[in-house]
């Protein structure tokens, strides 16, 4: 499996602490059948943000240790870059990572509001070539407020990347409704673990099968684990098709 | 050995897939209905659009821009719809950039050009979807454009969305010497076809003709060019 979106690096945001600790996240990834990881870092974020150099050091210190310690598993370099007012002039000023050399581009919105800006700063990334990935759109309170908005994210061909753990409920009943629902309008096409630490948010994708399977089917939840993640790693876009709950138009014609 | 570009191309662009079909003759006659017609004034830019979705625009804008350019006409062709934007998928063009990012650059419009699949044939495509496609359709920045794009090139073909859904083609309109509405025969209804007709008029659009879309005749679909017969002082 690909995840799309882990915190492995040691000391850099609120991720492993330590390179142990990276050990400790990795191996569980890779126990549970994960090979290959975008390893990003907070940037851009009031409390974290991670430079170029300090990623860097940390991603080869990570590298090293893993090669060490003989666990099999591919990191991909990425930040997870805060919406700011001028994120595209930062990245053209090479201030930003994009995933490996994919074109895609990770940015995360601030967890409470939907600055005015933030479709003008989305579409001057997009002039920069990058193709985004928002992390996990469920969790923004503005875009649960007025869902008008994901709508005009699709159009713009924003693909959003939902956390494992909204799906099952780790953040509460809106942030797991909302995620549903961006499922079924389209927008999140893709999930990962945003995995953090071993025991509260762990890497652990297959936990997340069951749940997508029971509710859309075994070819969706092929599609958001396997097949979306492989083809944002390979630089192609994805398509926002909305996808539709098993049984649920029976379910309503029947009554 | 060459590269066989046709298999990148959508097999509907009949004027280079199937250059001896019915289809492919009524799309050259459209090509030269139009040279005929610029003779009462000049066709140098030419908006195709059409009342309601799926009437097959930016096929019909596809196989035209093919046509000219065989007849040796230096041919750009733009993707000005930024609702569903279709020429790079008809030609298998990358569309990470293109006439969004011209009009945000437009001193370096000539970056986002890219080369047909034939001599003669240019390609913009749309680039990226902007948040409010119609503002930067109507802008000051995309009046100049085109006019620099018809500098430059003998006939510059634009794509767009339909009339009665967004605005984007109305005013577009404004900045084209010409406007050709297709209909697909048996889909759209003659009322969202007058209204959209009706749509264009208001503005003094020049409505060059009517292509009907999809015409099935002797097992095989085509296009058929109706003018609307003005006369031009
Ligand atoms: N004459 C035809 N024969 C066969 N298929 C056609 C024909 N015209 C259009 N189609 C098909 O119908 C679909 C819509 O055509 P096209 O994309 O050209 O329409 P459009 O008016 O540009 O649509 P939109 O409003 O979405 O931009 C496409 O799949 C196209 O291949
Ligand atoms: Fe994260
Ligand atoms: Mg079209």
């Amino acid at each position: 499996m690909i995840d799309l979106h882990a915190h492995v690096l040691p000391g850099v945001d609120d991720g492993p602490k330590t390179l142990e600790d990276t050990l400790a996240v990795v191996r569980q990834a890779t126990t549970d059948g994960t090979t290959i990881i975008v390893s990003v870092a907070h940037a851009n974020d009031g409390h974290f943000d991670v430079s170029r150099a300090q990623y860097e050091k940390a991603f080869s210190a990570a590298s090293t240790a893993l090669a060490a310690a003989s666990i099999g598993v591919k990191l991909i370099p990425a930040m997870e870059v805060r919406l700011g007012p001028r994120l595209a002039q930062d990245f053209a000023e090479g201030k930003f990572l994009a995933i490996g050399n994919t074109g895609y581009f990770c940015v995360e919105l601030p967890p409470n509001d939907f600055p005015a800006y933030t479709l003008d700063a989305l579409f001057e990334l997009s002039l920069e070539k990058l193709r985004i990935l928002l992390i996990h759109p469920e969790r923004n309170r503005g875009l649960r407020k007025r869902p008008e908005l994901a709508d005009r994210l699709l159009r713009m061909e924003v693909l959003g990347v939902a956390s494992g753990g909204s799906l099952l409920g780790q953040f509460g009943p809106e942030v797991e409704a909302a995620a549903w629902q961006l499922i079924e309008m389209g927008l999140i096409q893709a999930v990962a673990s945003d995995g953090h630490s071993v025991s509260k948010r762990p890497l652990r994708l297959s936990a997340y099968e069951p749940v997508i399977a029971r509710r859309y089917g075994e070819a969706v939840s092929e599609a958001m684990l396997h097949t979306t993640p492989q083809q944002v790693l390979e630089g192609l876009p994805v398509e926002l098709a909305p996808h539709e709950r098993i049984g649920w138009r029976r379910f309503f014609a029947g009554r | 050995m060459p590269l066989d570009l046709t298999q990148m191309l959508d097999p509907k662009l009949v004027v280079l897939t199937a250059p001896r079909s019915v289809a492919a003759e009524q799309y050259r006659a459209l090509r030269t209905n139009l040279e005929f017609m610029s003779v009462g004034g000049a066709l140098e830019r030419i908006m195709i659009t059409s009342a309601t979705p799926g009437a097959g625009k930016s096929l019909t804008a596809g196989n035209l821009a093919l046509a000219l350019a065989q007849a040796s006409k230096n041919t750009l062709l733009v993707d000005a719809d930024l609702r569903r934007p279709m020429i790079h998928h008809l030609f298998g063009n990358a569309n990470l950039s293109g006439l969004t990012t011209a009009l945000t650059r437009p001193d370096e419009w000539e970056k986002y050009v890219q080369r047909g699949p034939i001599a003669n044939l240019s390609i913009m495509t749309s680039g990226p979807i902007p948040p409010n496609p119609s503002e930067l359709l109507s802008s000051v920045t995309m009046i100049s454009l085109a006019g620099q794009l018809s500098q430059t090139y003998d006939i510059v073909v634009f794509d767009t969305p339909p009339v009665v859904s967004f605005t984007d083609a109305v005013a577009l309109s404004q900045t084209m010497d010409g406007v050709l509405l297709v209909v697909r025969a048996g889909h759209t209804s003659r009322k969202s076809d007058i209204k959209g007709k009706e749509r264009l008029s208001q503005v003094n659009a020049r409505v060059l003709g009517v292509v009907l879309n999809d015409v099935q005749m002797q097992d095989e679909a085509y296009s058929y060019y109706y003018g609307y017969g003005e006369k031009k002082s």
